[in-house]
């Protein structure tokens, strides 16, 4: 046999059909996780917070989530291949970590069916006014639950496929609203002040995704070293995503203008035009959005199917995914009057989530670090 | 020979009761029981449907058939949840009226508009039914009297067949006089609300009433009138002698709160012309005849929702200009000739560095600098002056140009700053980049600022060059009986 | 209503119906079965007198009935002899010169009762046969079989000499610069060609046959050197498992091995190209060839193994990209045109340019069908004049199709039943269409353009792209024995890139890493660097160390 694989290595399970992830599936999911944020209703909260500087919000919101994902991460190279639940369940016992990621499952119920629900609003609002909304979010929780049955290694080599023709996307609708622009429009530079930056702080949860795909940690192909650098390097292209959309939002409608905008990403992509003949490309760019946004949500029902299968104990979560969606159906048919009302509740949402999750992470560091120090300490006194 | 394939089924059928799908299994069995008679015999069909799409006249055993029929049904069910779902939205082309314009009047009830729309017979644009089409007009306006912008997309189909779409709109047309007596902000916020509304559409202010404006714009050329707005657009981005206002651009800066420029336009030419003015006029008063029954030129001011004034085609592009908002690469002007002063001088000026715009906050009142750089071409003398050689006659010609900008800049700057008391000029958007936080920037208030501040534009003419031509012809005839009779436009 | 299930199907019912190939998921058990049968079945002996054989052999192949049946009684030494021999597919000439003029004719003293010792017959290819069946199966080969009266023992002359066609153009997969002979439906020609491309004692070919009364040749190819064992183990289990299956004929083994049998995705790439089969050989797949069918099948086949046309290696790197650009375009128009054009015009119709709007709706208004049934129409009687073109004689067939769409397409638009705009969708749609150089994706691509109709005209863009996500997220977890569809791109593994474009000739050196062969590069490493210098080897030492990290940073961290 000539020089290369040793036969050890020919046994082990073929790459592309064993279940792991690589950086680059990685990378992808956390910028589809992230970076989507900037297209829907959410700038609505960084705007609130930063005025005409909430460009400077998003990026300092992510900031401030970047030393949990360090947490994160360590504590998942401490965990070895296990995972955060099994370090989790180290430190807080069974019925401990039961209740601490129960909590995590159910915001993110919570969250997915606010988010979906949003999603659809935003559809019929701006492209089917006819269609009804209940009809659209069915069909996106379907569609995604479908994505999501297959399995996080087929999420994240859709998300991996489609990645470049996001940021292609991105590039495509920069150059199409150029001449619109007026960047003089981002001035005062600091907006609100320390509003900006102060604001994010109570909002970490519109981060908190990168910290769910902690969750199937041991199925990254380095491990915590993975993890860290592809959330980083997803999640940082996403902010930076945002940030853009945010300072072209800005810069497109202008700053008080912008305020009274819904939806500032359709209108924008609405504006695009290439030339003075190619122009209402809106639909393209709602094409390649509505994929994006299987891709977030698939990811998002993922979790949510994961943490159920892990609680319940059930055995394949393929099989959660009919009764999931169905649950998830009935609980996105709460009335909503408003923009606003869907506005409040997703603030309390956000509130919530960045109460529990990442004082929950902060608990559990803190914990198995008190163990560790105890073992060793015991140990050099033993020495 | 059997065997193998029985032994196979055997397989599947182990395969479809294995603990996996268990459920299945047990389904089909409770089907196979109690069940009432039409639904028998539906199923009865099935499964002749199934045998037959099978494999042709070799029937299988029973497993198989029962896949052929699970086939079906779930086929079935996919298609009946496709069918049951969708096509809420969707709409036959046919079936659409496009509306290429839409104008807009005050209406004789307080709060409510006339609204007119222009609709295109899409007939007429193909070439092979356009001549079926003969018979039938190439556009149709209607008219809603007392409505609101809204109400009128399914008001309009008392008298019209199809549905109403107004994402192609080419322009929406404002009469001055709703422009001046109710607020335009809150009418065309009302229209954006429409998600078919594209923000981007241009927005023009007609001198009369926009229902008449819509009426009688019937060029001469474009059979679809779209194509009347679509040219004239792009015309407008070689002259400047109109802004480009979009609906966008003014809910910029409307909420910024700053003044807009729209387009003016009018279709009463008949109006007493300005004499001698050239582009130095407003819409329905240039010195033009024949063409198209419309004229757009000159722009109306609209500030905080309320049309305060006009600027003529000049004074337009000089405010676009100082405002660093001219998107054009060269336009015409002509200069009183220093030497002749009868006689003018046509240049072709290009703006090929932006103006410097410099904001002093510090001194009270606050002191606005703007440098504006120049390329003149010059590109006709008819005096015959020699300025193309003489060197102290080119040095006299560049002082008379000058002073002739001044003096222009000066009655616009007065204009804005004493007349409406408005920044025209858009330099909020330089005053704000001084500033850390909105919050200082609002407490600064810099629209009540403005029209005391001192302003100082200085022209700078960076180049001065005389076209292809490097002498005046000394063989020509001279030119004194052009006396006169200028054209609008000199000959370039 | 009639489809309307009586109960409502729980969506694993529905799913249950996708089911995968029992052939391959039993496989096992399949194996032990015919492992059992084997043992089970009753092997004949040889007679000792030669008149029973005769009369068994004359009953089994119908003696009175087959007119090309022959027995020719010989004398060979002193006993008595039977050759048999099917007229057609044995070489009688040989026959006549080589066994039975030697045999008859030269006197060596009639000791010699072994054809395999007698000098007459040295020239031959003899082979020993020991049974009954297998002197069957070897006259049904085409092979004449010496009976010799008091042996246990019959002797099989390798004369075969079956009727051919000769090596031909391919008919499918045409190229214009590149090798321009494609496979027959002769396995050992076939195998033949394979050795004549593959130039090394690595290359394995391994024939089986399948069926024990009607067998079907099936030869497994694969370099040694390269192919994973697991793979060639995996693929040849799967062939265990049918051997002893008793189908009439194998029309094709592909679909008997092949995993997803409803699968629109082909699982395994068809060539009828020779120099493609030896391409794939030499990045580590196997080939399988088939008696009686002029093309190799290559397992596994990835997506970008379907998309690629042979020529794109064999034209120079700016034109390869430049076709492979136009490829990847045709796709997505086979694909989508119908339904961007439904979803354009029935839901966002202010996305087409206003001018052309306007003709597409006037001359819309004169058709008396929707928009949807319009291009539903035409892409069925598209479909009718392809699918016509290919079962029409072929001397009328090109007029036909030509005649066909011209006629048809200008016919309806005159009589007002299309809008002339269509006309141009379904020929752009078919256009595009044709440049798949592979006819499996093709008829996948033409079979899912009708689910994008669908879709788009139920949602427009919005169900257009929700199914292009299933889709892409069905053809992501698909896997062709075990590799992902779209590996070596997602999941990303060492490969030379020949994906969306390739690189250069000379940096193709990578072999794909989704088969895990068992050797990573084409040259020898240290040659390759040796001649791209510093930068190789610096991205190589790069490599080398971040790959140790990471094994380090596995365990450590």
């Amino acid at each position: 046999m000539k020089p290369g694989l040793s036969e050890a290595a020919l046994h082990r399970p073929n790459p592309s059909s064993n279940e792991q992830i690589g950086l680059r599936e990685l990378l992808a999911m956390s910028f589809f996780l992230l970076g989507l944020k900037g297209t829907d209703t959410t700038p609505e909260f960084w705007i609130t917070f930063g005025g005409n500087a909430a460009w400077m919000s998003a990026l300092a919101g992510f900031a401030y989530v970047l030393p949990f994902l360090w947490l994160t991460a360590r504590l998942l190279s401490a965990a070895g291949d296990r995972g955060i639940w099994a370090l989790a369940e180290d430190v807080l016992g069974g019925g401990g970590v039961r209740l601490v990621f129960g909590l995590w499952l159910i915001l993110f119920l919570l969250a997915t069916v606010l988010n979906v629900r949003a999603y659809a609003l935003l559809l019929e609002v701006m492209f089917f006014s006819k269609t009804p909304g209940v009809f659209l979010y069915g069909l996106f929780l379907i569609v995604a639950g479908y994505v999501a049955a297959k399995g996080i290694e087929t999420v994240g080599r859709l998300a991996s496929l489609l990645l470049p023709y996001a940021l292609l996307g991105y590039v495509a609708l920069f150059v199409g609203i150029f001449d619109v622009l007026d960047y003089r429009e981002i001035y005062p530079l600091l907006g609100t002040g320390e509003k900006a930056f102060t604001g994010p702080l109570t909002h970490l949860a519109l981060y908190v995704d990168l910290l769910y795909l902690a969750l199937v940690a041991d199925r990254y192909v380095g491990g915590a070293r993975t993890y860290w650098r592809g959330v980083v390097l997803g999640g940082g292209l996403g902010a930076l995503s945002i940030a853009a959309l945010l300072f072209v939002y800005i810069a497109a409608f202008g700053y008080p203008a912008v305020n009274g905008l819904v939806y500032p990403f359709q209108q924008l992509t609405r504006l695009a035009h290439f030339g003075w003949y190619i122009n209402h490309v809106e639909a393209i760019f709602l094409a390649i959005w509505a994929i994006a946004a299987v891709v977030h949500f698939a990811i998002y029902l993922y979790f949510d199917l994961w943490l159920l299968q892990v609680l319940l104990g059930a055995g394949a979560f393929q099989r959660l995914t009919i009764p999931l969606i169905g649950l998830l159906f009935v609980a996105g048919l709460y009335p909503y009057r408003s923009f606003t009302s869907q506005y409040a509740y997703r603030d309390a949402k956000l509130i919530l989530l960045t109460a529990v999750v990442f004082p929950s992470l902060i608990l559990i560091g803190v914990l198995y670090y008190r163990k560790a120090r105890r073992g060793s300490g015991r140990g050099r006194r033993r020495v | 020979m059997c065997n193998g394939k029985d032994r196979i089924f055997e397989a599947a059928r182990e395969d479809a009761e294995s603990p996996g799908v268990g459920g299945a299994g047990r389904h089909r069995k409770d089907r196979g029981g109690g069940e009432d008679g039409g639904g028998r015999g539906a199923g009865r069909c099935r499964k002749g449907r199934s045998a037959a799409a099978g494999e042709g006249g070799r029937t299988g055993g029973p497993e198989r058939r029962s896949v052929g029929r699970r086939l079906v049904q779930g086929l079935g069910a996919a298609l009946l949840a496709l069918f049951l779902g969708g096509c809420w939205d969707k709409v036959e082309l046919e079936d659409i009226a496009f509306v290429t314009a839409i104008g807009f009047d005050r209406g004789e009830r307080p709060g409510l508009l006339d609204v007119t729309l222009q609709i295109v017979n899409t007939q007429k644009a193909t070439i092979t039914l356009g001549t079926a089409a003969e018979g039938e007009p190439r556009m149709t306006n209607i008219t809603l009297k007392n409505t609101t912008p809204l109400m009128t997309k399914d008001l309009a189909n008392a008298v019209i067949t199809r549905r109403i779409n107004i994402s192609q709109t080419q322009a929406f047309l404002i009469s001055e006089d709703l422009a001046r007596n109710v607020d335009l902000y809150s009418v065309l916020a009302m229209t954006i609300r429409d998600p078919e509304m594209r923000r981007e559409t241009p927005v023009i202010i007609t001198r009369e009433r926009a229902e008449d404006f819509i009426r009688k714009n019937v060029p001469r050329f474009e059979t679809l009138i779209y194509e009347f707005y679509r040219y004239k657009l792009n015309r407008w981005k070689d002259t400047g002698i109109v802004p480009l206002s979009s609906m966008n651009d003014y809910l910029r800066a409307h909420a910024a709160g700053q003044p807009y420029l729209f387009v003016y336009a009018s279709a009463r030419r008949t109006l007493p012309g300005e004499k001698g003015r050239m582009d130095d006029t407003t819409a329905g008063k240039a010195e033009i005849k024949g063409g198209d029954p419309v004229e757009m030129i000159g722009s109306a001011i609209v500030y905080r929702g309320k049309m305060i004034g006009a600027l003529t085609g000049e004074e337009t592009r000089l405010a676009l200009l100082l405002a660093h908002k001219l998107r054009v690469a060269s336009y015409y002007m002509s200069f009183r000739d220093p030497v002749k002063p009868i006689f003018q001088v046509s240049t072709r000026i290009k703006n090929e560095t932006p103006p410097l715009i410099r904001i002093d906050l510090s001194r009270d009142p606050m002191v606005i600098t703007v440098d504006v750089p120049f390329y003149v071409e010059v590109l006709s003398i008819p005096s015959k002056v020699d300025y193309v050689t003489d060197r102290s006659l080119q040095k006299k010609l560049i002082q008379s140009i000058l002073e002739q900008m001044d003096e222009k800049t000066a009655r616009l700057l007065h204009k804005a700053q004493k007349e409406w008391r408005v920044d025209l000029f858009d330099w909020a958007r330089y005053a704000r980049q001084k500033f850390w936080t909105w919050d200082a920037w609002e407490r600064f208030d810099f629209a009540d600022r403005f029209p005391d501040a001192r302003v100082r534009v200085r022209y700078r003419i960076e180049m001065i060059d005389f076209g292809k031509q490097f002498n005046p012809d000394e063989r020509s005839r001279p030119l004194e009986d052009l006396l006169g009779r200028r054209t609008i436009r000199p000959p370039g | 209503m009639f489809f309307l299930p009586r109960q409502t199907l729980t969506a694993g019912e529905v799913l249950a119906v996708w089911r995968k190939n029992p052939l391959v998921t039993h496989r096992d058990e399949l194996k032990r079965r015919t492992e059992a049968k084997k043992k089970t079945q009753p092997q004949t002996p040889i007679p000792r007198r030669l008149a029973p054989a005769i009369r068994r052999l004359e009953a089994t192949f119908h003696f009175q009935a087959n007119d090309d049946f022959r027995r020719r009684e010989l004398v060979y030494g002193r006993r008595a002899a039977a050759l048999f021999y099917f007229r057609g597919i044995a070489d009688e000439d040989q026959i006549e010169r080589a066994i039975i003029r030697p045999i008859s004719l030269i006197k060596d003293g009639g000791r010699t009762h072994d054809p395999l010792r007698d000098q007459r017959l040295t020239a031959l290819d003899i082979v020993v046969l020991e049974t009954m069946e297998a002197v069957e199966n070897a006259l049904v080969d085409g092979h004449p079989v010496l009976l010799i009266d008091r042996l246990r023992r019959a002797y099989a002359f390798n004369l075969d000499d079956y009727p051919v066609r000769n090596i031909d153009k391919p008919t499918n997969e045409n190229v214009l610069k590149g090798p321009q002979e494609g496979f027959t439906e002769r396995l050992e020609t076939n195998i033949a060609l394979l050795r004549r491309y593959v130039r090394s004692p690595d290359l394995i070919v391994r024939r089986r046959e399948i069926g024990q009364k009607n067998r079907t040749g099936i030869v497994v190819a694969y370099i040694q050197s390269l192919a994973n064992p697991h793979l060639v183990a995996d693929i040849e289990s799967r062939l265990d498992a049918i051997e002893a299956l008793e189908y009439d004929w194998v029309k094709s083994v592909e679909q008997l091995i092949e995993e997803r049998p409803y699968s629109l995705l082909p699982s395994m790439l068809t060539t009828e190209r020779p120099d493609r089969a030896m391409a794939h050989l030499m990045e580590g797949h196997v080939v399988i060839l088939q008696d009686n069918l002029p093309y190799a099948f290559i397992a596994p086949a990835t997506y970008w193994n379907v998309f690629h046309a042979s020529e794109d290696h064999y034209q120079r790197l700016p034109y390869a990209w430049f076709i492979r650009s136009i490829r990847t375009i045709a796709f997505f128009l086979t694909l989508l045109t119908p339904g961007l054009y439904i979803a354009a015009t029935n839901y966002h119709v202010e996305m087409i340019p206003l001018d052309l709007l306007m003709s597409i709706s006037g001359s819309r208004e004169v058709v008396p069908f929707p928009a949807v049934l319009e291009v539903f129409l035409m892409e069925l009687s598209f479909e009718l004049i392809r699918e016509a073109s290919v079962r029409i004689p072929s001397q009328i067939g090109p007029t036909i199709g030509i005649v066909g769409a011209l006629i048809l397409g200008q016919a309806a638009v005159q009589a007002g039943l299309v809008s002339p705009i269509l006309v141009i969708v379904v020929a752009i749609t078919g256009l595009a269409s044709f440049t798949q150089p592979d006819l499996s994706l093709n008829l996948a691509l033409r079979i899912g353009r009708f689910a994008f109709l669908v879709a788009s005209a139920l949602l427009g863009f919005l169900g257009l792209s929700l199914l292009l996500a299933v889709t892409l997220a069905y053809a992501v977890s698909f896997k062709s024995f075990g590799v992902g569809y779209y590996a070596p791109w997602a999941p990303y593994t060492p490969s030379s890139q020949d994906v969306f474009l390739r690189r250069p000739a000379p940096e193709e050196t990578t072999l794909p890493q989704a088969l895990l062969l068992r050797t990573k590069t084409r040259l020898d490493a240290s040659g390759f660097f040796a001649l791209f210098g510093r930068l190789s080897r610096r991205r190589a030492e790069k490599r080398t160390q971040a790959e140790g990290a990471g094994r380090s940073g596995r365990v450590g961290r």
